[in-house]
C-alpha cells in the first residue's frame, strides 16, 4: 500500500505533469496555470537556496579559515553580490561590473579549449581517408562526409556569382542542410517523445496503485475543467491569469 | 475523394496528441518485445565501463535538470550500476546543475541499501561499495564550465573538503592519494545541459582523460558530432542508447520496455505526417481541378 508522503508525491506529480500536457488541449486549464507557476516558483526556490547552500557549505568556512589566502574568494563574492544591484534603478549601473568580469572570464576559459575542440577536431573528423578502408560501407560514409562538407561550404560562398557546377553544387548544399536541419528536428521530436514515455512509465506502473491514481486524478482534472468552462466561466477566468 | 482528402487533411491536431497518448500508454502496458540493434558507440561505451580496474578513479557528474531526468533514468541506473560492479573503482559523484543532486540521490537509493548502524543519506552501499571509503558525493557546484576549468587547474580546492551532506571527505582523498586531475581515469556526465562538454573541454584535452556522456535526445545530433571527432570516448543517447546499455550490462530496467513504445510511436508519427500531406496535397490539387 502507498504511505502518503509518496501518495502526495504521486498525485502532485500526475497533477502538474497532465496539467502541463493539457496546454495540447488548446482549452484554457486551471492545471494548468498552476502546473506552469508552480514549476517556475519551485525551480527558482531551489536555485537560490541551493546556491545559498553551497556559499555557506564552501565559500565561507574557506574565507573564515584564512581571509589573507583567500582574497581572490573574498572579491569573488562581492562582485557576486553587486550582481543584486540590478534591483534599482540607481545602482544598475554597478551590476554591470561584476556581469563584465564574469562574461570576459568565462570567453577566456572557455576559447582555448573551444579551438580545439570546436573547430580543429571537428575539421580533422571531415578530413577522412577514401582508401585503404576496411569495408565499403565505410567508405560510403567518408564519401558521404566528404561530399557533404564540400556541398554545404559552396552555399556559404557570398562573394562568388552561382552559376554552372557552383550553382549546382550550392544547391546540393542547400538540400543537405536542409536534411541536417530535418534530422535536428526529428531528434528534438524524439526527445519530447522520450519525455514522455519517461514520465508515463512513472505514473502507469505499477498498474496499481500509480496506474489507478494516475487515471483518477486525471479525470477530476478533465472534468474539473469541463465543469468550469461549461458552469464558472467567471471563476475559470480567475483561476488562469495570463 | 474530395471528402476524404479533406477529412485527412483537417483531423484536428488534439486527436493526434491523444492517440500518442493512448497508444504510448498501451505499449508501456503491453509491450511488444521488438528486437534492439545494439550501435557501436554504446557497445564501445560499455567496453570502456567495462575495463576500468582497481584503483581507477571515475567522476560521475549530474548536469541534469528534472525536466530531462525520465529520459536518462535507465542510463543512470545500468551505467552505475556497472561501474559499482568493477571491483577496486573509486567513485566522486559531483552534480552541476542545482536540481541534480536530488535525483543522484534518487539513483543512489534506487541501486544501494542503507548501510549497516545508519539510516539516511549518505551512508548506502552500492554493490558492496561503501560510502566515503568506495565513494563520495560531494553535491552541487555552481559555474558551470568555470568550476570543471578550475577543478581541472586545481583538483583538490575546486572539489573542497566537505562532501553534499557537511561531512569531512578529505581521508577518502588523503587514503587513495587523489590529489590532481590528472589522477581522474574516467569522466561520465548525465547530461541535460552541457556537462560532459566541459570535462571534455578541461579534462580530455588537457590530460587525454576519457569522457562519456548520456545526453537527452535534444542534444543527441551534437554529441554525436562530439564523438565522431573524438572528443568523446563513448555515448549513450537518450532512451534508446539507455536501452541498449541495460540489454548488454543485463540490467533488469524499464528503457527496454520503453523501446517498443518508442518505436512504434514514431512509426505511428511517420504514417500520420503521410496521411496529412497526401490529404493535403490531393485536396488543394481537387479543389484547383475544380
Amino acid at each position: 500500500m502507498v504511505d502518503l508522503y509518496n501518495g502526495g508525491i504521486l498525485i502532485l506529480g500526475t497533477v502538474t505533469t497532465f496539467g502541463l500536457y493539457m496546454i495540447l488541449s488548446g482549452v484554457d486549464s486551471p492545471w494548468f496555470a498552476f502546473a506552469e507557476h508552480a514549476f517556475v516558483g519551485t525551480a527558482i526556490g531551489l536555485s537560490v537556496v541551493v546556491a545559498t547552500d553551497y556559499l555557506f557549505r564552501t565559500i565561507i568556512p574557506r574565507i573564515l579559515s584564512d581571509p589573507a589566502a583567500n582574497w581572490p574568494t573574498i572579491i569573488s563574492v562581492i562582485l557576486g553580490l553587486m550582481m543584486i544591484l540590478r534591483v534599482h534603478r540607481d545602482t544598475v549601473h554597478l551590476a554591470r561590473i561584476p556581469i563584465t568580469i564574469a562574461t570576459a572570464a568565462g570567453i577566456a576559459v572557455s576559447v582555448r579549449a573551444e579551438i580545439f575542440s570546436g573547430i580543429i577536431n571537428q575539421i580533422k573528423a571531415t578530413i577522412l581517408p577514401l582508401m585503404g578502408l576496411a569495408t565499403w560501407w565505410d567508405f560510403v560514409v567518408n564519401l558521404t562526409v566528404v561530399l557533404s562538407v564540400l556541398f554545404v561550404f559552396t552555399f556559404y560562398f557570398y562573394t562568388t556569382e552561382m552559376k554552372g557546377p557552383l550553382q549546382q553544387a550550392n544547391r546540393i548544399g542547400r538540400y543537405i542542410l536542409y536534411l541536417s536541419f530535418g534530422v535536428l528536428f526529428a531528434q528534438t521530436y524524439m526527445g519530447r517523445l522520450g519525455l514522455l514515455l519517461g514520465h508515463l512509465q512513472s505514473y502507469i506502473q505499477p498498474y496499481y496503485p500509480n496506474g489507478a491514481v494516475t487515471v483518477v486524478v486525471v479525470v477530476v482534472m478533465i472534468v474539473s475543467t469541463w465543469l468550469l468552462h461549461k458552469r464558472y466561466p467567471e471563476l475559470l477566468e480567475k483561476l488562469t491569469p495570463e | 475523394m474530395s471528402n476524404i482528402f479533406k477529412m485527412m487533411a483537417h483531423i484536428d491536431r488534439r486527436v493526434y496528441y491523444a492517440a500518442v497518448f493512448l497508444l504510448t500508454a498501451l505499449l508501456l502496458i503491453y509491450p511488444l518485445g521488438l528486437p534492439l540493434a545494439i550501435s557501436p558507440e554504446v557497445r564501445h561505451t560499455y567496453e570502456l565501463v567495462d575495463s576500468l580496474e582497481p584503483g581507477d578513479l571515475v567522476i560521475i557528474n549530474f548536469c541534469l535538470s528534472a525536466s530531462g531526468y525520465a529520459q536518462l533514468q535507465g542510463a543512470c541506473n545500468s551505467m552505475i550500476d556497472h561501474v559499482f560492479q568493477k571491483e577496486g573503482v573509486l567513485v566522486i559523484f559531483t552534480a552541476t546543475a542545482d536540481q541534480a543532486p536530488i535525483m543522484l540521490e534518487g539513483i543512489i537509493a534506487n541501486n544501494g541499501e542503507l548501510m549497516a548502524g545508519h539510516s539516511d543519506f549518505p551512508y548506502y552501499e552500492i554493490n558492496g561499495k561503501q560510502y566515503g571509503t568506495d565513494y563520495i558525493n560531494m553535491g552541487y557546484y555552481p559555474g558551470l564550465f568555470k568550476w570543471v576549468a578550475s577543478l581541472s587547474a586545481d583538483f583538490r580546492p575546486a572539489l573542497g573538503n566537505n562532501d553534499w551532506y557537511g561531512n569531512d571527505v578529505s581521508e577518502f582523498f588523503d587514503s587513495h592519494d587523489i590529489t590532481h586531475a590528472r589522477d581522474v581515469d574516467l569522466v561520465i556526465s548525465f547530461d541535460s545541459d552541457d556537462g560532459a562538454g566541459d570535462f571534455m573541454n578541461y579534462f580530455f584535452l588537457e590530460y587525454g582523460t576519457p569522457v562519456v556522456q548520456s545526453q537527452i535526445g535534444v542534444m543527441v545530433a551534437g554529441a554525436k558530432v562530439q564523438y565522431n571527432a573524438g572528443n568523446y570516448a563513448g555515448i549513450v543517447p537518450s532512451i534508446r542508447g539507455a536501452a541498449e546499455y541495460q540489454f548488454l550490462a543485463d540490467y533488469p530496467g524499464y528503457a527496454l520496455t520503453q523501446m517498443d513504445a518508442f518505436s512504434v510511436v514514431q512509426f505511428f508519427l511517420i504514417l500520420l505526417m503521410v496521411l496529412g500531406n497526401v490529404g493535403y496535397y490531393g485536396y488543394t490539387r481537387l479543389q484547383k481541378e475544380a
